[in-house]
């Protein structure tokens, strides 16, 4: 490998990766032995940690360009951060009441749902964020074989995870969105995130098409960071979603 | 920036552990039952009675299972069958687990209860229910025994169901108005698969 910068970064992602995958794995088992929902909070708050920090990147915000010029890349790109950052914060409202809804109908029980599709759906997006940090690793080396690759195995990952959770989960789902108190919470919650993930797509096809047509550099590539952050957003808020839907308490 | 990754990861696993150690030992020390809990268990009192089978009945015949020991009479009105029909859905529900659960009815009304009127009356609910009856005696110390009180007629106040762990100890008794979703909650912690 030419850029020696590159291959330890994408190592760096893996790890991470392999970390969450072992955490996801722990989390999976500790719900089918010793289903105390702490726990389960607890892994999930270390998996979002994970993400956060090493996918997220969010140390960058407190980065902030001091420099007078207004109009140098640096500085917008700071205030870009911020400016995305803070969109996550409201949108993080409307996933928070999506939760505690949950938390107030639901309480210690669970729907009736597939437990293999639930963890399978879940790997495939833990996956799609794997790409997707590649993909950022890759462009910020001005590596455009493999962001391209990378990107489009991400958006491959997303489509799959939308199939799962639309195309399978709520057609094989015993209750329908009318149905009680279970059908409200399930379907608004994986509908909520599905949508979010359906815009993730729609934002990497277009950094696949500027990366096709050459736009971004190691420099200046903000399309392509704003894009990775956003979908391992969407990933985080899977990470609370995924047990409180698919793995604390009872079946109902 | 890999080197404090893995000591990172490492603290994380730490604290998984960790979390996981505490959290195991503290499910066993203290497992939340739904019913009420006589701490410590006491040795359930012995039972020898004549069972809907015709043959004698021994409650540690049954030992290794769980046994649930209810009070009641075949022409009572209410409690008795609401409580055999939620029985009967937590052994259903229980599904290959239920071979591991014992219902038990003593009757309180002798005079009217016959073997084959318990039998009868019983396998309308689950034909896997035993029904005990014996002589005015025997009852009485069972009665005693548990301390249930039985009135003319074989009217009781005692609606309790008496649930005694594989091991005969009585440790867990059920009130009347569990719904059948708690009751299988505390037979699974009884059964080991909670």
């Amino acid at each position: 490998m030419a850029h020696t910068g590159e291959s330890s970064a994408l190592r760096l992602g893996l790890l991470v990766f392999l970390s969450l995958a072992v955490l996801t794995g722990v989390e999976f088992g500790l719900a089918l032995f010793l289903n105390v929902w702490q726990l389960l909070l607890l892994v999930a708050v270390l998996k979002a940690g994970l993400v956060l920090y090493y996918y997220m990147h969010v140390y960058k915000l407190f980065k902030a360009d001091d420099s007078p010029d207004h109009d140098s890349y640096a500085y917008k790109l700071a205030t870009n951060r911020m400016g995305l950052w803070l969109f996550f914060i409201s949108d993080s409202f409307i996933f928070g009441g999506l939760m505690l809804a949950r938390i107030n109908l639901l309480g210690l029980t669970r729907p009736e749902l597939n437990q293999l599709l639930g963890l399978g759906v879940t790997s495939v997006l833990l996956l799609s964020s794997f790409f997707m940090n590649r993909a950022e690793t890759a462009m910020a080396h001005d590596d455009r074989k493999q962001f391209l690759f990378s990107t489009a195995v991400t958006l491959t990952l997303g489509l799959l995870f939308l199939v799962g959770v639309v195309g399978v989960e709520w057609q094989i789902a015993p209750f329908g969105p009318g149905d009680g108190v279970q059908g409200a919470v399930f379907y608004s919650m994986t509908g909520f995130h599905a949508f979010h993930v359906l815009t993730g797509v729609i934002f990497l096809v277009i950094i696949l098409r500027n990366g096709l047509r050459g736009r971004y550099s190691s420099e200046k590539h903000w399309g392509v960071e704003a894009c990775t952050v956003y979908w391992h957003f969407v990933d985080v808020v899977w990470i609370f979603f995924y047990p409180a839907l698919y793995l604390i308490g009872t079946m109902l | 920036m890999e080197k404090k990754f893995l000591w990172v990861a490492l603290g994380i696993l730490a604290v998984v552990i960790i979390a996981v150690g505490i959290a195991g030992y503290v499910n066993r020390q203290n497992v939340a039952f739904d019913g009420s809990v006589i701490s410590p268990a006491i040795e359930a009192p012995g039972i020898t009675l004549t069972g809907s089978t015709g043959e004698t009945v021994r409650l540690s015949d049954y030992r290794g299972k769980v046994v649930l020991v209810f009070f009641g009479y075949t022409s009572c009105p209410d409690e008795c069958p609401a409580t055999l029909a939620i029985l009967r859905q937590v052994r259903a529900d229980l599904g290959a687990e239920a071979a591991e659960v014992q219902v038990l009815l003593v009757t309180t009304d002798p005079a009217q209860d016959t073997p084959e009127q318990l039998a009868n009356y019983l396998s309308a609910f689950d034909p896997a229910f035993i029904g005990l009856t014996g002589s005015g005696s025997d009852l009485e110390a069972v009665y005693r025994d548990y301390g249930v009180t039985v009135m003319e007629g074989g009217e009781t106040h005692s609606t309790r169901v008496y649930v005694i762990d594989r091991d005969g100890k009585l440790g867990l008794t059920l009130p009347y108005g569990m719904t059948p979703d708690e009751i299988l909650h505390d037979l699974r912690l009884l059964l080991g698969s909670g």
